[in-house]
């Protein structure tokens, strides 16, 4: 069944580079919306972001990396995590999905319906992206992004940027590729556990196809078979 | 009326018999095809869970399935691998003692000939042909007599058949191999069934020519329908020396791939094929499917399966031109790199 989608017509620009919002308006007037660029100056706090956008468009095309020239205090994944947690569908977009997507932007993936590479950017697939950010703020996943309990093991602990971030292999998504998300994800209280060949369950949208796209939540410490256990080699 | 489906998870293998009183799954591949033809069929209560050796792309899947809170798994049924080692062995023992501890998943930990008792459901019997007890108290990894190397757990694949009313109507041989083909017919002189899910995916059989292997094997099994379980893109297979074996001993039989090898069409479709059930298929989504997920309904007088051969066909002489099933006639594509996978 399709679900009737709010009709999306204005699109906020967020960028804190001005040439790349002016680029990404000609997109968006090429798309068939109306672009709306968000100016600064310095967003303190996420929900100042989102109350100018939520007051000016129907939907957003968020940039990652707001903080460099003091656009905002916070990055582009937070705040698109925000506009969707009010169900305003918003697509996150980075020229630089290879380093940011582990760490920065899967901090907020859960909630982060679309991640574009600014490569990949064109009228297509704005139209395509916003829209499956539309279903998604209505509680229609596509199969890749669907979270189902699985079992991630720990290869190690590691520190980047000053984030304490984990790699680990979630078998039945690849059971021969490693993938690294920050520690901050897994709550406080397992953090300890976090140790070198650690089993963990989490839900875990392991239908996608590219690693970049995963998200995790709700961990749980698996346990470690005992001497008791029948199986235990 | 019951059912098996052989699933397109692209690379790997996982295959569902449905009957009147339940739902017995045969290995569990990659992804999330088995829990998407689990939610499609309404299925909430799995009798059991077979799993014919520990590799990856056959038990992965269960690492998932046995967290569903949605989902029961009355027993899971497998052989022993703790010689080789694994990671994903470990990942096995972790998922499964948390099943048992909190689920009461019953761990059955052997899956052999004496198993099929076990597995009864009349009139359906799910017998497992091989490996013998004694076989897999040496498990893989473990030496054999007479300096040979030590047992693969390919060799060990558990073989499964699904006999109807006396009918044998489907094969699952895991990833048998040369030494596990001789296991098996020490067992089971002949592993007749209509239906083979052609072992290994249509890869090597250990160090043996693929081309006898195969041929030695449709020869013994006589099949209608040859089912490759493949990943387009993954592991070169089918390798064409397998095809080549198998339509030497049956020249008649279907050959249906599940996605189409590069080795066959360069490109995808560009349009989505009109010839595939209605089941879940990974490669559905991009196209990637040749015959896609099949389905058997079993207990009739000839083997009925979808997708039909005569669609399936017309598919691959639109789709598929160096197609290796039909009678590589067509000259070979430019050997393709192998890599080396489970």
């Amino acid at each position: 069944m399709v679900v009737a989608e709010p009709e999306i017509r204005r699109v906020a620009v967020v960028d804190d580079d001005r040439s790349q919002a002016d680029v990404m308006s000609e997109l968006i007037r090429e798309a068939g919306y109306e672009p709306i660029i968000i100016l600064g100056p310095r967003f303190e706090r996420v929900e100042d972001l989102v109350g100018k956008v939520r007051e000016s468009a129907d939907a957003a095309i968020c940039d990652h990396r707001l903080q460099p020239r003091g656009f905002a205090r916070f990055n582009g994944a937070e705040a698109v995590a925000a506009l969707i947690e009010l169900r305003i569908p918003s697509l996150l977009i980075t020229q630089y999905v290879d380093i940011d997507a582990d760490v920065s932007i899967r901090r907020w993936r859960h909630h982060v319906p679309v991640l574009l590479s600014r490569d990949d950017a064109d009228p297509d697939s704005i139209v395509q992206g916003l829209n499956a950010c539309a279903r998604e703020v209505h509680g229609e996943h596509l199969p890749s992004r669907r979270p189902w309990r699985t079992l991630i093991q720990v290869d190690e602990t590691n520190q980047e940027s000053g984030d304490q971030v984990v790699d680990a292999h979630i078998p039945s998504w690849n059971p021969h590729q490693a993938v690294r998300f920050p520690a901050a994800l897994v709550p406080p209280p397992l953090r300890s556990n976090l140790a070198p060949g650690a089993c963990f369950f989490a839900k875990v949208n392991i239908g996608a196809d590219r690693a970049e796209d995963l998200y995790f939540f709700d961990f749980e410490l698996a346990p470690e078979p005992e001497p008791e256990d029948v199986l235990l080699g | 009326m019951a059912d098996l489906t052989i699933l397109d998870v692209g690379h790997g293998n996982c295959a569902i018999l449905r009957d009147e009183r339940g739902a017995v799954v045969i290995d569990a591949g990659l992804g999330v095809t088995l829990l998407e033809f689990l939610e499609q069929r309404e299925i909430t209560g799995i009798d059991a869970v077979l799993i014919s050796h520990a590799d990856a792309d056959h038990v992965a899947g269960l690492l998932t399935l046995l967290t569903q809170e949605h989902i029961s798994v009355g027993a899971v049924f497998l052989n022993t691998e703790t010689l080789r080692k694994t990671a994903i062995w470990h990942q096995l023992l972790v998922a499964l003692t948390d099943a048992r501890r909190r689920r009461a998943v019953k761990v059955h930990s052997q899956l052999t000939s004496t198993s099929s008792e076990l597995l009864r459901r009349d009139p359906i019997e799910v017998q497992v042909l091989a490996p013998s007890p004694e076989l897999a108290l040496v498990g893989a990894g473990g030496k054999q007599p007479g300096g040979r190397p030590p047992l693969s757990a390919n060799a060990m694949s558990a073989v499964i058949r699904i006999v109807v009313n006396g009918t044998p109507e489907v094969l699952l041989p895991g990833d048998l191999d040369t030494p596990g083909l001789e296991y098996l017919l020490a067992e089971c002189p002949e592993p007749r069934a209509r239906v083979l899910v052609f072992p290994h995916h249509g890869g090597r059989p250990a160090r043996a020519d693929p081309a006898d292997f195969a041929a030695r094997l449709c020869t013994v099994v006589r099949a209608d329908v040859l089912v490759f379980s493949i990943g387009r893109g993954k592991h070169a297979t089918p390798q064409p020396e397998v095809i080549r074996g198998a339509l030497r001993a049956t020249p008649e039989a279907h050959i249906a791939c599940t996605q189409l090898s590069e080795r066959c069409a360069a490109s995808l479709p560009s349009t989505p094929p009109a010839h595939l059930n209605e089941r879940p298929a990974r490669g559905r989504a991009g196209n990637a499917c040749c015959a896609g997920t099949v389905e058997l309904a079993l207990g009739g007088d000839t083997p009925a399966y979808t997708p039909a051969r005569a669609g399936h066909r017309t598919f691959v002489e639109r789709e598929a031109p160096t197609a290796l099933c039909m009678g590589l006639q067509t000259p070979l594509l430019p050997v393709l790199k192998e890599e080396r996978g489970p």
